[in-house]
């Protein structure tokens, strides 16, 4: 398990980010979707990418009392790349790594790529996330 | 909506769309996504931060923006694409967001012709709380 002062190079995972087919009516309820696409089993890019962070901040522990009282972490920026479409159901696993880690003025700035495959070890897509938190 | 056969120019607008940010879509939100960070889901927390209340999921703001690619571009959105996108500002409950793009280029790449488009989630008061560059092939 990382924690919030990992250095870079740290792995994160494997995390199962499925989403089944209750979880995908949920999030297309949340987001209003009528998401039109070829493929209507198709999940949306960004629910794979969502639910990744979701374990991401976890697994660092994001959300502990120390941290949120002093003021919480924020989700600064977002980047994101797919390459084959991922259907509901069907099995996906996120593997992720510490790209950076640095303290500013008492600010820490976390960069995290991470990596999602589909059942076969097929890239599916890949995701970078920078978190503002506390130092 | 659009397809494959559309043709797309610089500075063309994107086919957007209002939606209103609600505690039940915020909640349904964090079910789906497994991201239960009470300043999203537990007003009394939420207060004491400094938001002053509870604000809606950052990546509830992304979702909606690939909703837009899905609508301009959906013969293509779910297969592959890139995106970008920096959150400005927190949009709380009772808040109707506008999600639209704009086209910047048409580049014919190995890939074939793909379409970049900058993208916003506007507050209310015209403030973005969401802006990106997003890529997506047309075939």
């Amino acid at each position: 398990m990382a924690d919030i002062t990992s250095p870079p190079g740290t792995l994160l995972g494997p995390f199962d980010v499925t989403f089944d087919k209750n979880r995908a009516a949920d999030y297309a309820a949340a987001v209003g979707a009528s998401e039109k696409s070829d493929n209507p089993a198709a999940m949306p890019p960004a629910a794979i990418i969502a639910a990744g962070l979701t374990y991401l901040i976890e697994d660092m522990d994001l959300f502990n009392e120390k941290i949120t009282s002093a003021g919480g972490v924020i989700h600064t920026t977002q980047e994101a790349e797919f390459f084959q479409p991922v259907e509901a159901g069907e099995p996906v696993t996120a593997m992720a790594k510490m790209l950076a880690n640095t303290v500013r003025r008492g600010t820490r700035f976390l960069t995290v790529k991470t990596e999602y495959r589909n059942a076969e070890d097929t890239l599916v897509a890949t995701s970078s996330s920078t978190i503002v938190a506390p130092a | 909506m659009t397809s494959s056969k559309t043709k797309f120019e610089v500075g063309q607008s994107l086919q957007g769309f209002e939606i209103e940010m609600t505690v039940d879509r915020i909640n349904a939100y964090a079910k789906a996504s497994g991201d239960f960070n009470p300043v999203h889901i537990d007003p009394d927390y939420a207060k004491k931060t400094q938001f002053g209340g509870v604000i809606a999921h950052g990546m509830l703001s992304m979702a909606f923006v690939s909703e837009l690619m899905a609508i301009n571009f959906p013969e293509t959105w779910h297969k592959c694409g890139t995106m970008k996108v920096r959150f400005r500002a927190p949009v709380i409950p009772g808040e109707t967001v506008t999600v639209s793009g704009e086209v910047t280029a048409v580049k014919e790449t190995e890939l074939g012709t793909v379409v970049q488009c900058d993208v916003f989630c506007k507050k209310p008061d015209g403030k973005d709380a969401l802006t990106g560059s997003i890529n997506v092939p047309l075939a």
